[in-house]
Formats: C-alpha cells, sequence, structure tokens
C-alpha cells in the first residue's frame, strides 16, 4: 500500500523523498520490521485466544521421552504467522503484481486447509483423526493445478515470452535450462504439492519448522531480487523476470514474521503452529519456489523438508505397508534422533545448522554457473 | 387373509418362511399365499414344490465396494425388483408382507412401504430375522417395519422400537413323538448312546472331516453308534467324495468301525434328531430344530460368515445351558494351516459327555426350556397382533449380554487387548471366542493379516498357538523379485518375525522349540527381531543358562553396528555374568557414542551389584571411571506440569 506513495514523488518535487517507497530493498527492510512487531505484540493474545477456544495439542504417543510432556500446548499459532504475513504484505508490496496475489492467496488457502485439519483433530481428540489423506491432497491439489494453469496460459502468464516453461538446472555452466512443454503443468502442480506437504511433515519438535523455513526463504529472497533485478540478472546469468522483486519483500515479511512465531515457539514451546502454519508456510514457499523458477534448488535449500518428507514416504509406503519391516529406526527424520536418545533441542539445533549449511550451498549456485 | 412371503437366496431364508406359512395355513383356514422370490435360487426349487404360487423379481446381493459394477446392477435390480413387486402387491392385495431375510425380500417391503405412503395398499410390514445378528439387508429395512420377530434375545438391541422376541419358526412336526418310535422305526437299540452328525443339506467340510479324524480316537466306547450324514454336496464341494477320501488319509478303513454308519442324506430328520442322545451341528436354523426336539446338541459354529452370526447364535444357546460349542480352530493338516476342529479335540468332547449322562440330561432340559413360549405359535400371535394394530410389548424382556468383540476388527481387537492387564484377559468371559477370531487370522494371504494373528496370539497368551508360530518363523518362502531389490525378504516379514518374538514372551512358556526359534531369532537379518530375541533371551535366562550356543551369539550382538542391538545384549549378556572379570566383555562400548548404550552398560553393572556379583565401592567406581560420562539427551522437568500431576484425586 505505502508503495502508492512513490507516485506523489513524480509530480511534486518536495515529496522526491517518497522515491524510498519504490525500493524494494527499503520495502523489505520494512515489511520484516512490521511483520516481526505484529506477530510479537499480537503473539500473545493469540495464544490466549486458542487456549481459551481449547484449540489444544493432542500428542502421538511415538514412545519417546519428553513428547507426552507437550500435551495441551495451544495448537495453530500458524495464524500468527499469518496475520503478521498478511498484514505485513498488505501494507508493503505491489499489491498489483500477480506474484503477490498468488503468494497471498497460496497462504490463505493453504492455511485454511491447515486450519480444517488442526480443528478436526482437536475435535475428535485424536492426533491421527484429522483430515483424510485423500481429502487434503485433493483440496491442495486443486490450488496448486490453477497455479501452474496461471503460469503457464499465455493470458496470465506474468513471465515474459519464452520463460514460461522453464526449469533452470543450477551448477551448469552458463544459463541453463530445459523446456519442458506442456509438461510444465504436471511438474509446477507436483512441485507445489510437494514442497506444501514436505514442510508439514517436518512439524513436530519446538522450532524446528521455522528456522529452516526462514532460511529457505532467505534464500528464494535473494534469488527473487536478482531475478527482478535487470542489471544483477543480466550479469549473474539469470532469465530477468520483471515483478519477482516483490517476492523479495514477502520472503522478508516471513523473515520477520517466523521470527516474531519463534519468540513463543522456542523450546519448551508456549504454542505449536499446527498444519495452520506449516500448510500456510509450504504453500507461500511453493509458489516462491515456481515464480522464481529454481525448483532444483530447492532440493537443497530445502533439504530438511525433502529429507524427513522423503524419510515418511519411504518408511510409510515401502517399509511399513509392503514390505513389513522398517527401513529407518522411526520417521520422519527428527524421530529417529529422539529415538537414538538425543535429546530435543540438541537435534532442533543441529537441524538449524544443517539447514544454513544447504543455504549457504545454494547460495554458491548463484555464481558457480 | 391374504400373505406375501418373500425370502430367499439360501435354505436358511427359506425354510423358515415355509414354516410360518404352514402354521397360518393350520390356523386361518382360508389363508392365501403368493410367495415373492429371486428366480434360479434355491427358492425356485423349494417353494414349488410344496404348492405355493411364486412370482419372481431381480435380485443381488450389496456388494463390499460402491464403486463397482456390481453396485450398479445391485441399484438396478433394487429399482425393478421394487418396481415389480408394486405390481404384485398392488394386485394380490396382502393384508401383511412377512419377509425372511436375504436381498430378495428387500424390495417388497420398499414396495409396501411406498405404495403405502401413496395409500394404494393397507399391507403392513413384517420381517422375521433367524439369526443373532441381523443381517444387512435385515439392518436397513426393519426400522420401517410394522414389527420385527426376532429369534434370539441377543438381537433386541438392534430393534429397541418395533423388535419382539418371538423364536424361531420350526415346523410344527417337531414337536411331536418320542425317543424309543424313533429308534424303533430306524432299528436302533434302545440302551445305545446315539451320536447324530449333520452337516446341513449340502454338508460341511468340517464336520466331516473331523468326524472321521475322530473315528480312531473313540473305538474303545463300548454301545456307542455314530450315525453321520455327509450331505449331497454342491458343485464346489462333495460330501462323498470327500469323506471317502479322508479315510485314505487317514489311512483307516470305514470297516474296522462297526459303530459308524455313513448316510448321504437323511429323509426323515426328524426321527434321527429325537433317536439321538447328541447331535453335532453346525450353528444354523438346526440349533433350534434340536432344541425344540428336545435333545443336545455339539455345535461348531461355521466361521468368518458376515457378523460371525453362526457364532453369536450357538453362544445363545451354550448361555441358555442347552448346547456345547467347539469353536472351528486352525490347524496344521498335511502341513499346511486349515481351518477345522481336531479329532483329538472332537474325540474328547464327546468322551466327556459320553462318560456325563446327567450332563446330557440337563442339556436336553435346558433346551425345552430355551424353546418353551416361542415359535410358530409366538410368530402368528405376532402377526395377528400386528394386522389388528395392537402389539403388546412382552413385560419381561430384556436386552441380554451379547459378545461385545464379534463386530470388532482385527485392529480394535488389538488395541482393546493391549491395554488389558493379563489376568482381565485370562478372566474374560470370551477368552475363547477371542482366541478363535485369532486362529481365523493366520491363514490369511496377506501378511498384515497373519500379523495381526501374531499378534492375537501374545495379547490372548495363547499357548496353544506356539507351533503355528513357530512355523510360521521358520517358514522362509522368498517375496517376489522386486520386493527383494527393496529389501524384503520372506513372505512372514519381518514384522511377523519381530512380533512372534514378543508374541513369546507374552506367552511366556518355554520349549524345545520356542528356545530353536530365540538361537534363530539372533542371526536374524532386521534389527528389530534380533533386539526382541535378545529380550526373550533375558526373559527366559533362567531356562537358557545352560545353552552354551545362545549366550556365544550373544556375546558376538555386543560388537553390533545398531545400537539397540547392542543395549538389548549388554542387558542379556548381563544375565550370565557369573563373574565380575566378565564385565571387561563390554569395555569396547565404554566409549561408544550413543549415550543409550554407555546407559545400559551402567544400568548392567547396577544389576550386577543387586544380584552381589559386585559389592566393593572400589571395584564399582574403578569400571564407573572407565565409562564417559556425558549426555546428549536429558529428561526435561516441567515443575508446572509435575504439580498438576501431583493432586491426588
Amino acid at each position: 500500500m505505502f508503495q502508492y506513495l512513490s507516485y506523489l514523488s513524480v509530480d511534486h518535487k518536495f515529496l522526491s523523498f517518497l522515491r524510498l517507497f519504490d525500493s524494494i530493498m527499503f520495502r523489505s527492510m520494512a515489511a520484516m520490521i512490521t511483520a516481526l512487531l505484529f506477530s510479537l505484540i499480537v503473539g500473545n493474545k493469540i495464544i490466549i485466544l486458542l487456549y481459551k477456544k481449547g484449540m489444544r495439542d493432542i500428542v502421538r504417543d511415538y514412545g519417546n521421552i519428553g513428547v507426552s510432556d507437550k500435551n495441551g500446548t495451544p495448537v495453530m499459532g500458524g495464524l500468527i504467522i499469518i496475520s503478521s504475513l498478511v498484514f505485513s504484505i498488505l501494507l508493503w508490496s505491489n499489491l498489483r503484481s500477480t506474484f503477490v496475489l498468488l503468494s497471498l492467496s497460496a497462504i490463505l488457502w493453504y492455511g485454511y486447509i491447515g486450519a480444517l485439519d488442526d480443528i478436526k483433530k482437536v475435535k475428535y481428540r485424536n492426533s491421527d483423526k484429522g483430515m483424510k489423506q485423500l481429502t487434503k491432497i485433493i483440496l491442495q491439489g486443486i490450488f496448486a493445478l490453477v497455479i501452474a494453469l496461471i503460469f503457464y496460459l499465455k493470458e496470465t502468464t506474468p513471465f515474459p515470452d519464452g520463460l514460461v516453461s522453464n526449469m533452470t538446472i543450477p551448477f551448469i555452466k552458463g544459463n541453463f535450462f530445459i523446456d519442458l512443454g506442456w509438461f510444465y503443468i504436471p511438474f509446477a502442480t507436483f512441485t507445489m504439492l510437494a514442497i506444501s506437504n514436505a514442510v508439514n511433515f517436518a512439524d513436530g519438535l519446538d522450532g524446528l519448522v521455522i528456522v529452516p523455513s526462514i532460511v529457505t526463504g532467505i534464500v528464494y529472497g535473494v534469488f527473487a531480487y536478482i531475478i527482478g533485478n535487470i542489471k544483477f540478472s543480466e550479469y549473474l546469468l539469470f532469465n530477468y523476470t520483471p515483478g519477482t522483486g516483490e517476492l523479495t519483500i514477502i520472503m522478508s515479511a516471513l523473515f520477520g514474521a517466523g521470527l516474531g512465531f519463534l519468540w513463543y515457539n522456542c523450546y519448551p514451546a508456549t504454542v505449536f503452529m499446527g498444519d495452520t502454519g506449516s500448510m500456510a508456510i509450504g504453500g507461500l514457499l511453493g509458489v516462491t519456489v515456481l515464480a522464481t523458477k529454481q525448483e532444483l534448488i530447492f532440493l537443497i535449500a530445502g533439504g530438511i523438508f525433502v529429507a524427513e518428507a522423503a524419510s515418511v514416504l519411504i518408511q510409510e509406503k515401502i517399509g511399513i505397508n509392503w514390505l513389513g519391516k522398517r527401513i529407518f529406526f522411526r520417521a520422519p527424520l527428527h524421530h529417529t534422533f529422539q529415538f537414538r536418545g538425543i535429546s530435543e533441542t540438541k537435534i532442533v539445533q543441529r537441524f538449524w545448522i544443517v539447514s544454513i549449511i544447504l543455504a549457504m550451498i545454494s547460495l554458491i549456485s548463484i555464481k558457480v554457473r | 387373509m391374504k400373505y406375501i412371503l418373500t425370502g430367499g437366496g439360501t435354505g436358511g431364508h427359506v425354510y423358515p418362511a415355509l414354516a410360518i406359512a404352514e402354521h397360518i395355513k393350520e390356523k386361518d383356514k382360508d389363508a392365501k399365499f403368493l410367495y415373492i422370490g429371486a428366480y434360479g435360487k434355491i427358492e425356485s426349487k423349494i417353494v414349488p414344490a410344496k404348492g405355493y404360487k411364486i412370482k419372481y423379481i431381480p435380485a443381488s446381493g450389496l456388494p463390499g465396494s460402491k464403486f463397482s459394477l456390481q453396485f450398479i446392477t445391485f441399484i438396478l435390480s433394487l429399482f425393478l425388483g421394487v418396481f415389480k413387486s408394486c405390481y404384485h402387491i398392488i394386485f394380490f392385495r396382502p393384508n401383511i408382507i412377512i419377509g425372511t431375510g436375504g436381498f430378495v425380500s428387500a424390495s417388497p417391503i420398499f414396495a409396501g412401504r411406498l405404495l403405502r405412503k401413496f395409500k394404494l395398499t393397507k399391507a403392513k410390514l413384517f420381517l422375521h430375522e433367524a439369526n443373532a445378528e441381523p443381517g444387512k439387508m435385515i439392518r436397513k429395512a426393519g426400522p420401517m417395519c410394522d414389527g420385527v420377530g426376532l429369534s434370539y434375545r441377543s438381537c433386541l438391541e438392534y430393534f429397541k422400537k418395533n423388535g419382539k422376541y418371538v423364536g424361531y419358526p420350526v415346523r410344527d412336526e417337531f414337536k411331536h413323538g418320542s425317543r424309543k418310535e424313533s429308534r424303533d422305526r430306524l432299528g436302533i437299540d434302545e440302551n445305545s448312546f446315539v451320536v447324530f452328525a449333520v452337516g446341513g443339506s449340502q454338508g460341511a467340510r468340517t464336520i466331516n472331516r473331523s468326524i472321521v479324524d475322530s473315528l480312531k480316537f473313540i473305538k474303545d466306547m463300548p454301545d456307542l453308534k455314530l450315525i453321520h450324514v455327509t450331505g449331497k454336496g454342491t458343485t464346489a464341494y462333495n460330501g462323498v467324495l470327500d469323506t471317502i477320501r479322508r479315510f485314505g488319509y487317514n489311512s483307516i478303513d470305514e470297516k474296522d468301525f462297526p459303530f459308524y454308519s455313513r448316510l448321504e442324506y437323511a429323509d426323515n430328520i426328524k426321527d434321527y434328531y429325537k433317536a439321538a442322545d447328541l447331535i453335532i451341528t453346525r450353528g444354523g436354523g438346526t440349533i433350534n430344530e434340536i432344541a425344540v426336539c428336545g435333545r443336545a446338541s455339539l455345535i461348531i459354529p461355521k466361521a468368518n460368515l458376515s457378523g460371525d452370526h453362526q457364532v453369536i447364535n450357538a453362544e445363545n444357546i451354550k448361555d441358555a445351558g442347552a448346547a456345547e460349542v467347539i469353536y472351528e480352530d486352525i490347524i496344521i493338516d498335511n502341513n499346511e494351516f486349515a481351518v477345522m476342529v481336531s479329532g483329538k479335540k472332537l474325540s474328547d468332547k464327546l468322551r466327556e459327555l459320553y462318560n456325563n449322562r446327567d450332563r446330557i440330561l440337563e442339556l436336553e432340559e435346558n433346551a425345552r426350556k430355551y424353546i418353551k413360549d416361542s415359535g410358530t405359535d409366538k410368530i402368528y400371535e405376532f402377526i395377528v397382533q400386528i394386522i389388528n394394530n395392537n402389539i403388546t410389548k412382552d413385560p419381561n424382556e430384556e436386552i441380554i449380554e451379547k459378545n461385545p468383540y464379534a463386530n470388532y476388527g482385527a485392529v480394535k481387537l488389538i488395541s482393546i487387548l493391549s491395554s488389558m492387564t493379563k489376568d482381565e484377559v485370562i478372566s474374560n468371559k470370551y477368552l475363547e471366542y477371542l482366541r478363535y477370531r485369532t486362529s481365523h487370522y493366520f491363514n490369511s494371504d496377506s501378511w498384515q493379516v497373519r500379523n495381526y494373528a501374531v499378534k492375537l496370539s501374545g495379547l490372548t497368551y495363547a499357548e496353544e498357538k506356539l507351533p503355528f508360530l513357530h512355523k510360521l518363523f521358520n517358514d522362509k518362502t522368498k517375496v517376489s523379485l522386486i520386493q527383494r531389490i527393496l529389501g524384503g525378504e520372506y513372505q512372514q516379514v519381518s514384522f511377523i518375525r519381530r512380533n512372534i518374538m514378543t508374541s513369546y514372551r507374552q506367552i511366556g512358556r518355554f520349549n524345545e522349540t520356542v528356545e530353536k526359534d530365540i538361537l534363530n531369532s539372533l542371526s536374524d537379518n532386521y534389527f528389530e527381531t534380533v533386539s526382541e530375541g535378545l529380550l526373550n533371551v533375558c526373559h527366559f535366562s533362567e531356562n537358557l543358562k545352560g545353552n552354551e550356543k545362545i549366550i556365544k551369539e550373544v556375546e558376538r550382538l555386543l560388537k553390533h553396528k545398531n545400537f539397540l542391538i547392542v543395549i538389548n545384549a549388554v542387558a542379556a549378556y548381563t544375565k550370565f555374568i557369573k563373574n565380575i572379570n566378565e564385565f571387561n566383555k563390554f569395555s569396547h562400548i565404554f566409549f561408544n557414542t550413543n549415550n543409550n548404550v554407555r546407559q545400559a552398560v551402567i544400568e548392567a553393572l547396577l544389576d550386577l551389584n543387586h544380584r552381589g556379583i559386585v559389592e566393593d565401592k572400589a571395584t564399582i567406581d574403578g569400571f564407573l571411571h572407565r565409562i564417559l560420562q556425558t549426555t546428549t539427551g536429558f529428561s526435561p522437568v516441567f515443575k508446572f506440569k509435575q504439580l498438576i500431576k501431583d493432586f491426588e484425586v
């Protein structure tokens, strides 16, 4: 919204300082601070509200030490993240950009699915009695397909000609990409679905999801800034896509909102984000990944999420349901470490370290190409 | 009065309808009947032969899946059936429609309801349920009827509003006659103990085979007479041939057993019932006929039917003290799992009853008591009440306690049983039923189901299941190539092998085969099997004291890569330590990176201390100083929650 102020600087010389509101750097910083402050102020009120409404967690019993002690912590803290993200995005980004609108709708849609799931789980007093997997996948899939179509169809696509169905291959010399053609639609749908679910799988320990999300957000914020800037993209051999700079602002807002949430979520947690938060973050990251066309980099930048999701799928679908054995000690991955007797805080902080290392590796791909 | 009768599919639905009709004919001289059945089913043979007019409507069973072709044909035939029934009802103008179950009876009932809504007929609706667990169709159609007649009291809970216990419609001829008359007619000696075995008109494989198997065990009983009706059989099963083959399988000759006589079919079945002292039968409607005859029965209910209704039928009669029940069981027959009753088990039961004639008399007495005040009279009374619109409730009608486990699936059973203590399970009234349920999961093609069997064996502490567990554990049939590439091994998957080990521990019975399996489990490829095996070594350590092979295996496992196995191996090996110097066997794990492993070592030392093997402080301190004592794990204490827990309520 504040971006509109910069229009005044064109007509009125004495208001030229309002040009500041056109600068992506300035708006990013402002968005981050807004989101952070908003979540800090609103956080406690939301937590008390959730507690009063009876939105309290029932933890599955994995036979792990410490898990049972978290019974009754308010869940659905994702509302803190969503509200501060939306507030900050509305204030600081260009609301006429397709990317911003898609990001906003992704946050709300996926947050809504997650909230339905959370409410169901609380209602039946059982973490396994949430929404049916199929319903969830269908609801997520509809949105993913819509996003894929919007990006692909000529009438609606925000990408310049010739870039629409590209997939960038990182770490290969020059600006190397493959044109997927119509196959882009299933590819984009799958990417969107996979990312939103992967973030959901990782949710399990205090602070485990939020920090890797922030870190991945930073990586994609940087990518978005470069791709959206005509000079940088030319210099660093990226395909220039106008308008992606707005995503940097959104990623900064995610950084702020995430930190604000971590304030309450750090061990021992006062509130859990629940599916509401993890889905919303997953949806937002999915849109950003597709918009920057850096899908493959997510395998590294979001390596934590990928590993968690892969371990769950391999364990459940291949191991337990088909072969009749456990392939890993426990799944998702963090439970393996808990099962080995490593304390929760230690696991979480090690995951943070790993996610930062992975982020650095993925940032190297900016120059190593 | 005009009556429409409907019901079919199996004899169990047709015969009650005919019995009701016969009784009505007797009471109501100008009764007119119309039978509505499905073409090509059993009713199209029996009903016209008895001289009733029959009309056919299309009918097909409700398929399990709602997304199949059969479901579409089901819906179509239901619509057509209702349409045709409307036609018959309008033109026949019945006073009442009597349904006895089976899918064909759904259409006339729905049609009657529909026509009544439009005031096109005045017909009342009556359903009769012959089993203790109502079928799918009756459950749906029952609530829209004017009355539902029930054969078993346990069924009342399904039809609280319009249900009434009326009993099973047994043909009136069964009520008359004495044992002596019948024996004279059949030429049976008056003093002999007559056992009559019959598995229904089609024959029952379990009964046929078990009877043949049991012969060699009951050879020595004087004045026993065993009459065995094999049944004519169906296209899928030939009772006569199968029985003769069973003699060959047992390598015995029929002629060696003079007390045994085999019939293909008994025409005058009532005489055989009356002549018998004990009747071995299935758990269908025949058990009511036997009760009307006032004879003792030994029921072998057919397993795995919908809602286990034969089992529930049998249990109802057993609870009234009017019958004995043997459950079909899984046995290893010809080196494969088979569902039947072993000859030994059957002969033991026979001998018990043979030696205890008072029990037979008691059963006969209770059978008469059970059937008193029920049957066709009561049904006719109820029908008349419905037609005249003055239904009276039985004042002393009460819902009796019913087997609560019959409607649960395996997963639910496992979760219920695992929340019960051993004493609660052992003293449970339905323990035998639970064990019987367990048996039937062994025979499945899907490993998930076999896994349920293994888990339930442990949870029901069923010692008699040990041979089956042993057989499963040593079955090394390989899985498909794709599964092997991904890490699968045998048909009896890793979870089954692991759970067999757990079940051995729960059952708590030690014998040679268990010992052998424990030894084999220690060299298993799957880590959880090994670790469960090690827990078994701990559990049975007293019995395993002298087994050098196992101790050597455990010692080898102390160097295993997997921390879980090492932890359990430490605990297991500690059980065999007699001298503190042997504690040095653990020295290679004093600096293990996993703190749980090091913790296990300290627990082992503590165990030795409690057992009095190491007592002086210097030695203990010496070991403790050599163990790395940092930790990667700690259990947090939430004071807040702790305080809440401290309240005594």
